[in-house]
């Protein structure tokens, strides 16, 4: 099974324990935020408030809980990882939703928690991205996560468009929610500057995905504007930025050692898109025994293994 | 230059429980080479921290603290940090998370969070002993992105008393103990804000 490369002389205990400790500590979340708030709540937007609370809790879930996660997954724990991320009610309530008969229903999420958490169902397999009455959704067996979209949202929300559209290709696959995503990415790239959208290789690299639509004659204009092979280096240089990060973080082996380095342990953009490449058998057009990193040999097995 | 809350864990051992927590409200947070050379002659130890301060001392605190823990001048505290349009979204980090991560040694102790304030230059400052550099801001640090989520703001030497507002205990499921302690020494950093009263 997928292990990055010296996490080996991590402690199984002190792992677990640390695991166990983002985990548990997701139901004390709103307890602790509301002891060190520094703002104090304005009466006249009480409620605004309140939703804005409710919203960092959730924030802050998902952060400690994709922290657990990826402890898991880079230390050969994909089993143990896949039982809780096929779960968004774990970050949504702060304990699994099989504690509640009823499933955790249909739950309304800002742009970061919809992402994050469709992104683990679609990795666990479970459910699909489709397109509801006010947008986006994500349907899984346990309940239904609807996307909030604003005109605030609007720049968080097209940066996280190519993640999205590697969540959908990697989940149950939905034509209306390619269509929607695609339709948004061609809006985006209609507006001046487009927030330097195509300098990111997160969104080079739906390039990748361009045989997809071709062979599946899918009336979609944006994959055409990505040439396959800007998909294919805009990969690359996602596989590089990984394996740069993890060397960075192993060197301060006072921190590594003990579990702490805090920088991302799994690159989930390269992950998502990896997941989604094996699974729709689109990868004719990588070079076999392409020489890569220990680092980047690391994420294709483990999406491998998760495909 | 910017006035800045920020939040710093410290964890509870044999030797640092809750009397001692108490009396870091008067004695002031001491950085870890204040507090082993703190008999040092005061006339001896401000040119010898001087030395110690530069860019390079910074970033090894920051990016190495294992060589440096027992001796740095500085003092890591959090003050949170949003990461903006991320491929995952916006991302935040409170400043809470990282003082409780540290305070409980991730759930294996208690510990205790301090609400400081302290003066954070626009510009890198190492070398400044009475201001505080904003590590978490990557135009100014970049070297130091690797620490970028815990919302990083690097004091030197002491946090003063009358810069910490109080102390609350937090136990191994970072919940608060009960144990609080408000300093009355504690002076509000409105009071050098530059807002003037007319005469």
């Amino acid at each position: 099974m997928p292990r990055l490369f010296e996490t080996e002389e991590w402690n199984e205990n002190l792992l677990q324990e640390k695991v166990r400790y983002y985990l548990d500590t997701m139901r004390t979340v709103d307890e602790v935020t509301r002891e060190f708030r520094s703002r104090e709540p304005v009466r006249e937007f009480r409620r605004a408030d309140e939703l804005r609370f409710h919203d960092e809790v959730l924030d802050v879930r998902l952060e400690q809980f994709t922290e657990a996660i990826a402890l898991l997954l880079v230390s050969d724990h994909i089993e143990q990882a896949k039982s809780f991320f096929s779960d968004p009610g774990w970050v949504l309530n702060g304990f699994p939703t099989n504690h509640n008969p009823n499933g955790f229903g249909r739950v309304t999420v800002n742009v970061r928690q919809f992402v994050g958490l469709s992104m683990f169902a679609a990795l666990a397999k479970e459910g699909g991205m489709l397109v509801g009455e006010s947008g986006l959704e994500y349907a899984t067996s346990r309940g239904t996560l609807v996307l909030l979209r604003d005109r605030d949202t609007d720049r968080e929300f097209f940066a996280v468009l190519p993640t999205l559209f590697s969540v959908a290709m990697a989940s149950k696959l939905d034509g209306g929610a390619l269509y929607y995503l695609s339709g948004n990415i061609a809006e985006l790239l209609g507006q001046f500057g487009a927030f330097g959208f195509f300098d990111r290789p997160e969104a080079r690299l739906l390039g990748v995905y361009r045989t997809f639509f071709e062979s599946d004659s899918l009336d979609l204009k944006t994959p055409v504007l990505f040439g396959q092979f800007d998909g294919f280096i805009a990969l690359r240089e996602l596989e590089r930025r990984y394996t740069n990060r993890i060397r960075e973080m192993r060197s301060d082996r006072y921190h590594w050692i003990r579990m702490n380095a805090a920088g991302d342990l799994i690159d989930w953009a390269l992950l998502i898109a990896q997941v989604a490449m094996l699974r729709r058998d689109r990868l004719p057009f990588l070079p076999e025994n392409f020489p890569v990193s220990a680092e980047t040999q690391f994420s294709w097995d483990l999406a491998q293994a998760m495909a | 230059m910017v006035i800045q809350w920020c939040l710093k864990g410290i964890s509870e051992r044999p030797t640092f429980s809750d009397t001692e927590a108490g009396a870091l409200l008067h004695s002031g947070i001491k950085s870890n080479w204040l507090f082993n050379n703190s008999t040092m002659p005061i006339e001896l130890a401000i040119p010898t921290v001087q030395g110690l301060l530069g860019f390079s001392a910074l970033l090894m605190h920051v990016n190495n603290y294992a060589a440096v823990r027992t001796t740095s001048p500085y003092i890591s505290l959090s003050a949170g940090v949003v990461l903006p349009d991320t491929a995952l979204g916006s991302r935040k980090f409170p400043a809470w998370r990282s003082a409780i991560d540290f305070a409980t040694e991730w759930g294996r102790s208690s510990g205790y969070v301090y609400r400081v304030w302290t003066i954070v230059t626009p510009q890198p400052s190492p070398e400044i002993m009475n201001v505080s550099d904003e590590i978490r801001n990557l135009n100014l640090f970049d070297a130091a992105w690797k620490y970028q989520k815990q919302g990083e703001i690097t004091a030197k030497l002491v946090i003063p008393p009358a810069q910490i507002e109080y102390v609350v205990k937090v136990g191994p499921d970072r919940r608060p103990t009960g144990f609080r302690r408000d300093n009355t020494g504690f002076v509000k950093p409105e009071t050098i804000s530059n807002l003037l009263v007319e005469i």
